[in-house]
């Protein structure tokens, strides 16, 4: 569990201009606790990653991490890459090509002084944690996406840094691999428990395993808070559309019934294995409906429109009573149906579109 | 490895193939004339002579004292042009062009001048430690290390370029200092260029005549490699000539073995 009590990992001021980028953002990690930076490609998430690996020297501001000051240009303070105390998880895993997955893993615990013995012992260990052992000999071309991914992840874990940093980890993988690998990163990073931030433009990566989203435009921060609060209430239509996306978090029981703490349940596809999980349903699949709906939708929930926001031919209704839920109709179906808030309505939701993610 | 395509299906004109017939015909006549004159019964002992004996360990000594200089002096300098941020940086690879297309002659006598007994450099050094460079083994280095730097410099710099960098970002945060950097992930990946490069100096070397006999006199047994030593038997012992650039054909055709990849595809 995050630890927020104590003083932060990270504290991060940054100002930085880079071409058109032009970033201005502040942020701060506490030790355990997961940030997800999210926002468009080109708003600057990854360079604020690299400005706090040590592989971007910032232009105004200042960077501590663990409360040492690694960048300060006022004081004329910039601690290189190799003496941070961080990890960095690479979009493109970055697997030295010549080595074997084990001294990949080992490179770390070299460079960092260990002997090469002991340096393979330890990273022997690492891979049997995340269950890679069988591949320890293999080099980076042999691994598939998602095995390297996690090799990576292994190397910038066996240094056990405070700080880690993951840039964009799924963004290379195909849609298959993505899920999986997603869920094993989760599990991965659940004994972990240093600080983590984690830059991404995926909006589900983001809720499902951050404790707090920080959203980034431009390089300006448009809204931070846990991804129930973000979700909830997005400040701006920008953040509607980018986190456009339910998040219900509830327990397995083993069947396809999965119970949210209200004591509601929502069925997924095929059987949820016992354990906390998180739900995410895409707004465009909640149908509405005056009446009970009959046929396929497993899911179905009498609920009350909080609000109607309509914007262009689309229109967002957002949802309130068992299952906080948000349904993206047409404008024409709000007029059709006369939506208005205060009205009951019913929700349907396919099993098939809710997607179940570990936690 | 795939078999070459045909680059279109249009018929070159007809006078192509009897003048590319005679560009064939042109680089291999001179070799078979020298296997021809080649006095295969006397071979071992031509090469047992002493003045060949001399030239070729002489010729072995130097030209890879100079492929050291010029990997010592090239790689550091292939790094700048490769990755420093540098003003003028085209001027420096011209610079470094230089030698390959000066007349090597010209190269020697510029080194007379800087290296000779009353050069810029050459002079202070003679009155300070007595050293001269010219008229002795170690001015055949230079004089080879001259004229094979480029070779040197441009095949590592482009690899240099080839190397990815990101390996390099990649290891810095997993807490190696740059010189580990350097030794784990940058030099592997730089290998086959550094040994093309070397390989290519190294036979550049072998081969050179201007510049050596400008800067470093034709001394036998002290300055006189293989390219000299074959020039002179030409006046004096014909077969000792012929013998001396067998042995030079079979080294240039080795050199070709490494290099294989880069130019016989």
């Amino acid at each position: 569990m995050a630890d927020l009590t104590g003083p932060p990992v990270l504290q991060a001021e940054i100002g930085l201009s880079l071409g058109r980028l032009d970033l201005e953002l502040a942020l701060e990690v506490a030790g355990g606790e997961v940030v997800a930076l999210l926002g468009p490609n080109g708003a600057g998430k990854t360079t604020m990653l690299r400005a706090v690996a040590g592989l971007q020297p910032i232009d105004r501001g200042r960077i501590s991490i663990g409360g040492t000051v690694v960048d300060d240009p006022v004081a004329g303070v910039l601690v290189p890459a190799h003496q941070r105390p961080i990890g960095v998880l690479f979009q493109d895993h970055r697997l030295f090509p010549r080595l074997s997955a084990l001294d990949n893993v080992a490179f770390g615990l070299r460079a960092r002084g260990r002997s090469r013995r002991a340096a393979r012992v330890e990273a022997a260990r690492w891979l049997a944690r995340l269950g890679l052992q069988s591949h320890a000999t293999a080099r980076p071309a042999a691994l598939s996406g998602g095995q390297a991914q996690r090799v990576a992840l292994a190397r910038a874990l066996a240094v056990e840094p405070p700080l880690l940093l993951l840039d964009e980890p799924l963004a290379a993988l195909d849609a298959t691999s993505r899920m999986e690998v997603r869920d094993a990163l989760a599990g991965d990073l659940g004994s972990f428990v240093g600080a983590r931030v984690l830059v991404t433009h995926d909006p589900v990566e983001a809720v499902v395993l951050a404790d707090r989203l920080v959203i980034v435009e431009g390089g300006r921060l448009v809204q931070a808070g846990t991804p129930e609060e973000v979700v909830a209430r997005p400040r701006t239509r920008f953040v509607a559309d980018l986190v456009g996306i339910n998040l219900l978090h509830g327990t397995g029981v083993g069947t396809p019934q999965v119970r949210l703490p209200t004591g509601t349940e929502v069925t997924a596809p095929e059987a949820v294995a016992p354990g906390p999980v998180a739900l995410t349903i895409r707004p465009q699949a909640v149908a509405l409906h005056r009446e009970r709906p009959e046929g396929s939708p497993r899911n179905a929930w009498p609920l009350r429109i909080r609000a109607v926001e309509v914007h262009g031919g689309r229109a967002r209704v957002r949802l309130d009573g068992r299952v906080p839920l948000t349904a993206e109709v047409t404008a024409a179906a709000v007029d059709a149906m006369a939506l208005r808030i205060g009205d009951e309505v019913w929700a349907a939701v396919k099993a098939v579109d809710v997607t179940v993610h570990r936690r | 490895m795939s078999l070459p395509r045909r680059a279109g299906t249009v018929r070159p004109p007809r006078a192509i193939a009897p003048l590319a017939a005679l560009a064939v015909v042109f680089l291999l006549a001179p070799f078979v004339a020298l296997l021809a004159r080649a006095p295969w019964a006397d071979l071992l002992d031509l090469v047992r002579t002493p003045l060949v004996r001399q030239a070729l360990w002489l010729s072995a000594r130097t030209s890879l004292g100079a492929t050291a200089l010029a990997v010592v002096l090239g790689v550091p300098l292939a790094w700048v042009l490769a990755r420093a941020r540098l003003p003028g940086r085209s001027l420096l690879r011209a610079l470094v062009v230089l030698p390959m297309v000066l007349p090597p002659v010209v190269g020697g006598a510029a080194l007379l001048f800087a290296f000779g007994r009353r050069g810029v450099v050459g002079g202070p050094l003679h009155d300070a430690t007595g050293f001269l460079l010219p008229y002795s083994a170690w001015g055949v280095v230079v004089a080879n290390a001259f004229v094979a730097l480029p070779f040197l410099v441009l095949t590592v710099e482009a690899g240099l370029r080839g190397v990815d960098a990101r390996y390099e970002e990649a290891a810095a945060t997993l807490g190696a200092d740059p010189w580990t950097v350097l030794r784990r992930v940058t030099l592997p990946a730089l290998w086959p260029s550094l040994v093309t490069g070397a390989v290519l100096a190294w036979a550049r070397a072998l081969g050179e005549f201007g510049a050596t006999v400008t800067f470093a006199g034709n001394l036998p047994g002290r300055t006189q490699t293989m390219p000299l030593a074959v020039y002179l038997a030409l006046g004096t012992d014909r077969d000792a000539a012929v013998a001396l650039s067998l042995v030079l054909v079979a080294v240039s055709l080795a050199v070709l073995v490494p290099l294989r990849h880069r130019w016989l595809t």
